[in-house]
Formats: C-alpha cells, structure tokens, sequence
C-alpha cells in the first residue's frame, strides 16, 4: 500500500490537528512540567530525523557521489575552514557550501536556517561579548562600552567560521544515508566491527527513545497533581534504571538471535560504492582548496 | 558540553586526535577481553543507553531543567572501559548523523566526556564506597560524588581547551582566531554552571539511578575493582599532560607572574609569594638547563602527582569519615 493509500484510510479523528497534545487533569505548571518538556523533545527529535532524510532521496549533486569521497572531502573542508586565518576565503567557502546546497537540491531557506537556527544560541552568545572584550583600535563607543576593530574581526572570524563548518557537516547529513555514512568510515580504516556496532546503536537509540517516549506519556497521563522535586528525580532513575535493565536484557536475546542466524564474530561490511567522475572532480575540488590553503 | 567545529584551532583538536587513537585501540582490545564474542550487541545497547540518557529533562531546582551526561554511572555499572567504547559510540553517532558536536572536535569531546568523565568517577566511587554496601549511606555519597566531581573535572577540561585558544593562534593583527576567551573567563564561567548546577543534578541522578539498579538487579554493578591498573592508567595521563601542553607552544611552566598577568588579567597573591619562595629555593643550583623544556615538563609532571596524590588523600579521608560516622 503506497503511504497517501494508508493516509486515506485512516480514521477521522487521527487526522484532525492537534493529536499528540495530551489531555490531562494535571495542575502541573508549564514551569515543573519536565514530562511535557521530554515529550516535546521526543517529538522534536523524530520531526528533524524526518525532515533530515527527506533530501537524501532527491537527485542531486551531493547525493549522486560516493559517500566514502563525500565524507573525505567534506573532511578536507572543514578542516580547510579550521585553519583560515581571514575573514574572505571564509567567506568564499561559505558561499560554497551554499552552492552546493543548490545543486543537491536541498531548499535553501530549509538550510540556511537548519545552519543558523544553532548559530545565534552557542556562537553568538559567545561571540557577542568579544566585540566589547578584544582589546584595540576603537571604532564605536556606547556608555561604558567601547567595540574594537580588533574585536569586530575576532567575532565575524568565529562566527563564520562555525557556521561555515556547521554547514558542510549539515550537507552531508542531509544527502547521505545513514547507513551510508558509517560504512564510508571504512575511508579511515575504522574496523567493521565498530561500524557493525555503530550501525546497530543508531538502531537501538530509536527503539529505546520510543520506549522513554511511553514511559512519559504514560506517567503524563496518570498525574493528577504536580510532582515534588525529589519525586520527579526519582522518577527518572528509576526509569534510567529500567532502561538500562531493559537493554541489558535486550542485548543478551540480540546476542542469541545473531547466534542462531550463524554470527561468528566475523562482520563483513557490504558496500557496493562506486567512484565516478564527479567523484574525482569533487576530491580533487576540496583537496586542492585544502593545498590552497595550506601552501597561502 | 559538545564542542562544535570553529571553536577550537588544528593544534588543540589534533593533539586529541594524537592522544584518543590509542586510547581507543587499547580500549576495543580491553573489551574484546573481558567480553567476548557477545560484545557486538552489549556495547550497542550501552551506546544507545548512553545517548539516550543523555535525552531525559532532569528537574532541578526553581523550576528548571537539566541534562545529565551520564559517564558516571554509566562507568560505574560497565565498568570505566566499556564506558568509554559506548559513549564513544554514542558520541560519533551524535557527530556524524546528528551534528551535535563537530567532526574534527570529537577526540576532544571523546577526552572530556568519554575518557576523563568515567575515569574520575570510576575512581572516585571505588576509592569512597570501599568495601561498603552500594545502598549504604557511605556508598550513596561515594556515587553522588563520582557523579558532581568527574562531571566537573570533565567541564574545567573543557573549560581549558576553551581558555588555551586566544594563546595558541592569533590572526595577523593579533585577534584570537577561535574561542576568544582567556583561561580568565572560561574557567570561572564553566566552573559556576558545573559546580552550582548541572554537578548536582549529575551526582544525584546517578546517586539515584544507582540505588534504583542495586533494587532491580544488584547483580548488573560490576563489583570488582583493581584500583592497581588505574593507578598505572592516571599514572599516563599525568604523564601526557605536559606532552599536549609543549606541542602548544609555550609551556605551562614558562609561565612567570608578568605572562600571567598578561593572560589571566592579575597575578594569584599565592602564586607571587610562591614564585619568590621558588626563586630563593632554586637560586643556589644554578642549573644552566633548567629553563629548558625537559625540565619543565618535569616540574609539570612532579606537580600533577602532588595534585593527584593530595586530591586523592582528600577522597580517601572522606571515605574514611563516613565509614567511621556509619560504624557509630
């Protein structure tokens, strides 16, 4: 069945708005409510999980290339972008990275935000008071607060750079598979066992985040009065606890299934990449911005 | 505490590259051993169960919320090795698919949350608890402390690899290139979060989630300890940390009271008094290569040990107070 068929046959009421708000007789306030708090950031996680993997299925330039050239090259550049001494070359190497999200297809107002959304929070927070803090030449004063050329340079530098890093390693989540990305980590002779594990980890953590998803919505639902500080603590070690418990025996039964389906302890890692030409013109374009670099 | 690519130079995340390698290689052959064949699915499952964790909103005083890393006990219940194969796992999958913490910072975040996070803690826990009961008062206070201290010194070293960046690099007109913060800021600004906030929230959830693992299943908590190999083991790292610190430029050591000045903003009183004491004391051996970097990271390494030792005489005395207070 095609998914616009199921979504037809669905029930009235699962596809009116507002499923998944929760109907309470709670006198929790929005400030103790650290249940609602988990769920939103549940809900949260599994919509940028959707919304990452849409763009891999497009058919454009990043998607196109092998990811183990992709994972290089994307290396090459952010470590290129590491090393800048300048405010241009950073600059150019951002406007790059948003060609590149042109020709892979991927909507620019989705990327441009998905990059700076995390900007303003961790860099510019950081970033802000070095305009004050740099000592040198001033240019601007307000009160007591004087902003330096010195210290100008210093916060466009950093903030650029971390958006210009964020973006590439955004580009790559965005039109890479999941499973395509760990498996290109045989670049870096990572052994296939660690990305045997790697690959059932990422697995696993959607398993147990839906498990801590029930959990919640389960207590959300029985909670008629607002929780102590030390009932809620002791709410969640106990579930940490559980969760634990359960993935521990969850990891025994895994292990006896690998067993009886004939794991020996030996993992081969299918791939079946292919390197192209665009794959060429891609590392030869990052390494030599990489040479570039390095030889300026 | 996931440090994002930008924020620290090719210097400082290289060196993490330098010193988690091996760590890594000697940590899977670790594991490899004690676990078998059955640690494909184990180490996945601890890996999920160490980023999941990481996802609970713990309530905290005032109203707010916090996020507990979780190395603690995570270390406690698998032991520090494991602890470091699954939170690596954990962290490489938050890097590379996620994008929380960058790709060339994940041998740094891998040393602060997955390397110095479960060691302190591990250590700390066995050295207060000793032979207690796990629920006893002793042996809660033992957990709460791993949790608050290694969660600490986890975010003080983060904290310098912040505050060592304007030193390292400067652009050509003397700007710092990445995290623009001095040793000054970083330090005190973690410092206050850690040890006012999210410490709390760290010990006491794993104070708690230990206790409520004990009531499941007290067989789950590893019991064993052979506190001879840590010693060896933080015997290393005293021994590398001068090693990361010469390949950075100028020396800890080289550093007089002017250059502290010039970095920290002031001159620690202690540290005048202790730089005269110093210069009186060395004045008569006149050793042409003292200033030499050799010598320096020596110094360096004689006062990690005295720093361990006291830190570590402190813990026991703690544990030692808590065992008598329990037997009266």
């Amino acid at each position: 069945m095609k998914p616009v068929d199921s979504f037809r046959t669905l029930p009235a009421w699962l596809k009116t708005e507002g499923i998944g708000t929760f109907q309470t007789t709670s006198f929790e306030t929005r400030k103790s409510s650290f249940i609602k708090k988990t769920l939103s950031d549940i809900t949260g996680f599994l919509r940028d999980t959707l919304f990452t993997s849409v763009w891999v299925r497009e058919k454009g330039f990043l998607q196109g290339m092998d990811p183990r050239s992709k994972l290089l090259g994307v290396l090459f550049l952010i470590i290129t972008v590491s090393i800048m001494r300048t405010i241009n070359p950073l600059l150019y190497l951002y406007i790059l990275s948003v060609i590149l999200a042109i020709a892979s297809r991927i909507k620019i107002v989705f990327f441009v935000k998905r990059v700076w959304f995390f900007i303003p929070f961790f860099a510019g927070v950081i970033a802000i008071p070095s305009l004050f803090l740099v000592p040198g030449k001033p240019i601007f004063s307000f009160l007591v607060l004087t902003i330096t050329r010195e210290g100008i340079t210093t916060a466009t530098i950093f903030v650029l750079r971390v958006a210009t890093s964020v973006s590439f390693l955004i580009l790559l989540i965005l039109t890479t598979k999941w499973d395509h990305i760990l498996k290109a980590l045989r670049v870096f002779y990572v052994p296939s066992l660690f990305i045997l594990i790697l690959s059932m980890t990422y697995r696993y953590i959607y398993l147990l985040i839906y498990t801590m998803e029930d959990m919640h919505i389960s207590l959300l639902s029985r909670t008629i009065k607002r929780h102590t500080l030390q009932e809620g603590q002791r709410w969640i070690a106990g579930r940490i606890g559980f969760i634990f418990y359960k993935s521990r025996r969850l990891s025994g039964e895994v292990y006896d299934a690998m067993i009886s389906r004939g794991f020996r302890g030996e993992v081969s890692i299918l791939d079946t990449f292919r390197m192209k030409g665009v794959d060429y013109l891609w590392l030869s374009l990052s390494l030599g911005v990489f040479i570039m670099e390095i030889a300026s | 505490m996931h440090i994002p690519d930008g924020y620290l130079g090719p210097q400082t995340y290289g060196a993490f590259y330098a010193i988690m390698i091996p760590i890594w290689y000697w940590a899977s052959r670790k594991v490899k051993e004690t676990l078998k064949s059955k640690q494909v699915p184990l180490l996945a499952l601890g890996a999920a169960f160490s980023f999941v964790i990481m996802m609970f909103n713990v309530p905290a005083p005032g109203g707010s919320t916090g996020h507990a890393v979780g190395g603690a006990f995570i270390a406690i219940i698998l032991g520090p090795w494991h602890a470091l194969m699954s939170l690596t796992v954990a962290l490489v999958i938050q890097s590379l698919l996620f994008g929380d913490g960058g790709i060339t910072a994940i041998a740094a975040n891998c040393f602060n949350m997955a390397l110095v996070m479960p060691f302190t803690a591990y250590f700390i826990y066995w050295l207060i608890r000793g032979s207690a009961d796990i629920l006893s008062r002793r042996g809660l206070v033992a957990a709460f402390m791993a949790g608050y201290i290694s969660l600490n010194i986890a975010a003080l070293f983060t904290a310098i690899e912040f505050g060592i960046q304007p030193f390292i690099a400067r652009g050509p007109n003397g700007e710092p290139l990445y995290c623009p913060y001095p040793l000054s800021i970083t330090i005190p600004v973690m410092g206050f979060e850690h040890l006012a906030f999210f410490g709390w929230i760290e010990g006491g959830i794993t104070a708690l989630v230990l206790s409520s693992i004990a009531k499941i299943e007290p067989a789950l908590i590893v019991k064993e300890v052979k506190l001879n190999k840590l010693w060896v083991f933080i015997g290393i790292l005293i021994l590398l940390t001068p090693l990361g610190l010469i390949a950075q430029g100028t020396s800890w050591g080289e550093w007089s009271g002017e250059e502290l000045k010039r970095i920290l903003g002031f001159i620690p009183e202690g540290l005048k008094n202790l730089e005269n004491l110093w210069n009186t004391l060395l004045s008569g051996y006149n050793i042409p290569g003292w200033e030499g970097p050799l010598f320096q990271s020596l110094g360096y390494i004689l006062s990690a040990i005295m720093g361990v030792v006291m830190v570590s005489g402190v813990i026991f005395m703690i544990g030692k107070l808590l065992s008598f207070w329990e037997e009266n």
